[in-house]
């Protein structure tokens, strides 16, 4: 006798997750067929409650109503101990599957305000690589079988059978130890779920009819996985959605062990290009993947100082990670963009979307032709103090790419990558080519090129590096050589080698995790006995190739005049150094916080590691990620370093701001910042602090450069986006995004249409370097709001720095502004504006009409 | 007619001086003596003196943020009015001031 239980839905969240997988563990424990259905559901077919995918892909909502129905011989007692788990035990579930969640990373995604208000659909995550990159979506890890497996005829279908109900007995089997095995709660968590999911009746009844019809036991489980994440993905809950990836995470496990032959990672090919996603990426497979084709990266959990991510940056590849189920958001082929400033993707794009990247694309090339001329020459203050802006780099593409961005030179070059991800140690022969492309990419510049930094993250198998306890604190660096003698010393000959050729000097040598004097001296000589080695074979190596070394460790960072004697330069790496000093590891998020190099304790460190460099006369870089971010321009510049070194697309930005730079007042930043409390008051001080010098802040509000004649916008968006473009691409601002969105706060307090077709929207932001006045005359009137109701045809956009806006010196600015608004007001000013269509002329009337005397 | 006026607006920038240059404008073409004090982001300029205010017949606020030194014109008869307002109908607001 069948019976029945309705209920309706009390979870917020669904019928979902836990509580789903609740349901079903319950109902497996009895001898009955019971069956689920929602109001709401598509299909009016009853799902199998013992299938914890069936009830996911129910998707019931919070207060839907469903019909619970169960028949055969335990169909009363399955009823009875249902019906109180949903009255009891699904709630406390729910509440305790919500306090694990979490939502940094989407905290920090901001979409600009044009998507904005167009509505537009997007994921998030956490940007740490700049710019926006579009292409067809190319999923790395999904489900695919070598070709000669997907091609495949199947031999006896019993055989197939018993090979794929072998390999899901044991997968899970293999899950349900592990989880019992496992140390933390969220782990648990997963590896039970996805043991439930492996003995999902479900699962196993596609792969039955899939062998039945003919596939293979690997075609089955592809199949399954396909139709039931196609299934899951459809849903409305994004929680639903991401389990389509533990579909696929499971399938590939089982892909796994019935080919056992052909597992392993496989290399990428893009064939367009491409914004590639993956739960995880190793640096590896990002290297081998043809960069011109690759436009962008979405990432799962990799960490923010993954060597993926390090790479990333390196290659100005724009980059977002925490995307939570990456691999569930987008199908192999949509057009897909990722923003890496935003912090978030698109996919696929519509129209309108990609038409605003087409734009800001097209504006931030025309801003880079217009500062090429700038960025060409070296990077020196006001007052004459010379600080070179090199770049980091893995390899000689990445080299051209910098030095073409305006690269002084190349202040880390990272040789482990030549060693990670392989079984053998790169030969001599190989490792010169490498290097000695690099030397020729660098057109004569200088390259400091740091010996292999193997150990701690970075493993390399034939090393044997035994498993560490502690690996940050082991067997890495250079404290391997002395172990790994012919490997160091082929990769010394394999640099000698490469700098016959190269300016003298220009060919430099680091050694990584120095922290005693006598392994800088025993570095050196070690050097030296191969240059002599060389030199007797009769090969050619440069006179002067000066070593130095990596300051990472703080033991190193007190004592500099007791290293000074065995090196020739030093090169500070923030990214360990700071790691090390507050003794936090970066990588681990409950510490991550601490490692943060704007505690003021770090800057005195670096401030003394400068001084006490300076004071030897030794030259001192900063190669970590601090050196290369240009908030923190002003403290290298104060700490008085001969070098920094970022990634390539920050190199314009740099060289730039160092043009501008005060050097006496970049000191008085360090000093005051060494004299903070915490990071977060060094971060205000370097939002507010004008370390420029006074003469850099002498560029006109009004310029010919800053007006645009003609401009195309059919929207008041669109118009406010433009007069932002147009600032940018003058190079008055670095993030036009913030500058747009401080407008429209603005804007949104009330409309700055004042009538008579004209409109004046404005901001204090500290996003602009200098106060502005952007003129934009539209070809066809826009709807402003304005107070007269009448569309709007002239836009005089007034951009004020914050800290700028306040200080005595900026009266003259101000009044400028004061004096416009009140020509504004007269309408002979507005006709005579309204006339005018050359910036050159309009720059003449507005100075005679507006500039005091 | 002796008038007085403050005008100040959120940013600073562009209202607060609009709003002074419409009262101003229309207040001297209708013949009345009129001083205008702004307060924006240069701060407070052309500020009114206590002998302006006490000879003044009214004092009108074109404001959407507080008036800054406000207890200058205790007991004075005050208008107060919207500085959007005052951009757009300036012979309105002075109508509201008695003028």
């Amino acid at each position: 006798m069948p019976v029945e239980y309705r209920f309706v839905c009390k979870l917020a969240h669904g019928l979902h997750g836990r509580p789903a997988s609740i349901l079903s563990s319950k109902a497996q424990e009895f001898n009955a067929d019971i069956r689920l259905t929602c109001e709401s559901a598509t299909s009016a077919a009853p799902v199998d409650v013992t299938s914890v995918l069936s009830v996911i892909g129910l998707d019931v909502q919070m207060d839907e109503r469903c019909v619970l129905t169960a028949d055969g011989p335990q169909a009363e007692a399955a009823m009875d101990a249902l019906r109180y788990v949903i009255e009891h035990q699904l709630h406390q579930a729910e509440e305790a599957a919500e306090q694990a969640a979490d939502t940094s990373a989407a905290a920090s995604t901001r979409l600009p305000i044009t998507l904005r208000r167009l509505g537009v659909e997007y994921a998030g995550g956490l940007g740490v690589c700049g710019g926006a990159g579009l292409g067809v979506a190319v999923l790395v890890g999904g489900l695919a079988l070598p070709p000669e497996a997907a091609s495949a005829r199947a031999g006896d279908a019993d055989a197939e059978l018993a090979d794929a109900t072998r390999a899901i007995d044991a997968l899970r089997a293999e899950l349900h130890d592990r989880s019992h095995a496992a140390k933390g709660p969220v782990e648990r968590a997963l590896l039970a779920a996805h043991e439930q999911i492996t003995g999902d009746p479900m699962l196993r009844q596609i792969v039955e009819r899939e062998i039945a019809g003919g596939a293979t036991a690997p075609q089955a489980v592809v199949t399954a996985a396909d139709e039931l994440a196609s299934g899951l993905r459809a849903a409305t809950t994004a929680y639903v959605r991401e389990r389509a990836l533990d579909v696929q995470d499971i399938a590939m496990q089982l892909i796994e062990r019935l080919l056992p032959d052909t597992g392993g990672t496989t290399q990428v090919e893009l064939t367009h290009e491409s914004v590639v996603f993956a739960e995880a990426l190793t640096a590896n497979q990002l290297l081998k993947m043809d960069r011109a084709k690759l436009k962008g990266l979405v990432l799962g959990a990799v960490g923010q100082t993954s060597h993926t991510v390090i790479l990333a940056r390196n290659f100005g590849i724009p980059c977002i990670i925490d995307v939570a189920g990456v691999l569930a958001l987008a199908s192999g082929g949509d057009a897909s963009v990722v923003d890496g400033d935003g912090g978030f993707v698109i996919t696929p794009v519509s129209a309108e979307v990609s038409t605003f990247y087409e734009r800001e694309r097209a504006a931030r090339e025309r801003r880079l032709a217009r500062l090429a001329p700038l960025v060409a020459k070296p990077a020196i203050t006001p007052c004459g103090h010379r600080l070179e802006v090199a770049t980091n780099a893995a390899d000689a593409r990445e080299i051209g790419a910098a030095v073409a961005m305006g690269a002084e030179g190349v202040g880390l070059f990272r040789t482990e990558f030549l060693f990670l991800d392989r079984d053998a140690a790169p030969d001599e022969a190989e490792q010169c080519n490498v290097y000695a492309s690099a030397v020729k990419a660098a057109e004569g510049r200088p390259v400091i090129f740091r010996t292999f930094d193997i150990g701690g993250d970075k493993p390399a198998p034939y090393l044997n590096i035994p498993a560490e306890e502690n690996p940050f604190l082991g067997f890495r660096g250079l404290r391997l050589y002395p172990a790994h003698l012919s490997l160091m010393k082929t990769q010394l000959r394999a640099l000698l080698r490469a700098s016959a050729g190269a300016p003298d000097g220009s060919v430099k040598i680091m050694a990584p995790m120095v922290a005693a004097p006598s392994e800088a001296a025993w570095f050196r000589e070690q050097v030296h006995a191969v240059r002599d080695e060389l030199r007797a074979e009769g090969a050619s190596v440069a006179s002067n190739v000066p070593v130095g070394m990596m300051i990472e460790v703080p033991s190193v960072a007190l004592a500099l005049d007791l290293f000074a004697e065995h090196v020739d330069f030093f090169s500070i790496g923030t990214n360990d150094l700071c790691q090390y000093w507050m003794a936090a590891d970066r990588g681990n998020s409950n510490v991550a916080s601490l490692c943060d190099p704007h505690h003021p304790s770090f800057i005195r460190l670096l401030r003394a590691i400068a001084a006490e460099a300076n004071e030897l006369g030794k030259w001192v870089g900063v190669c970590g990620e601090m050196g290369g971010r240009p908030r923190d321009l002003p403290l290298m510049i104060g700490f008085g370093l001969d070098e920094i070194s970022g990634s390539a697309r920050q190199i314009a930005t740099l060289k730039l701001a160092v043009g501008e730079a005060d050097r006496q007042r970049c000191r008085e930043l360090v000093d005051r910042a060494c004299a903070c409390a915490s990071p977060a008051e060094v971060e205000t001080l370097l939002d507010e602090f004008n370390w420029r010098a006074a003469s850099a802040g002498e560029r006109a509000i009004i310029e010919a450069d800053c007006m645009r004649i003609g401009a195309d916008a059919t929207t008041k968006e669109e118009a406010i986006r433009q007069a932002v473009e147009v600032l940018w691409i003058a190079g008055r601002t670095d993030a036009p995004r913030d500058v747009e969105e401080a407008v429209w706060a603005r804007e949104e307090t009330y409309s700055t249409g004042l009538g008579h077709g004209f409109a004046v929207p404005h901001c204090k932001s500290d996003a602009v370097s200098t106060p502005t006045l952007t003129v934009l005359k539209l070809n066809a009137p826009v709807e402003w709001g304005s107070m007269d109701d009448k569309p709007v045809s002239t836009v005089l956009m007034l951009t004020v720095p914050e800290s700028e806006s306040q200080g005595g010196g900026a009266a003259a600015h101000m009044k400028v502004f004061a004096t416009l608004a009140r020509q504004l007001m007269h309408e002979e000013f507005r006709e005579a504006l309204t006339v005018l269509t050359e910036p050159d002329e309009i720059k003449r009337f507005l100075d005679s009409m507006l500039q005091p005397g | 007619m002796k008038i007085v006026a403050v005008t100040a607006c959120p940013t600073g920038i562009a209202h607060t001086y609009m709003a002074a240059e419409q009262i101003e404008k229309t207040a001297k073409a209708a013949g009345h003596q009129i001083r205008v004090e702004t307060q924006g982001s240069m701060g407070i300029e052309n500020e009114l003196s206590a002998r302006d205010i006490a000879e003044a017949d009214v004092a009108i606020f074109a404001v959407d943020i507080e008036v800054e030194k406000k207890e200058r014109f205790d007991g004075k008869k005050t208008v107060l009015v919207s500085v959007s307002e005052a951009i757009k109908n300036p012979s309105g607001v002075l109508t509201k001031a008695g003028a």
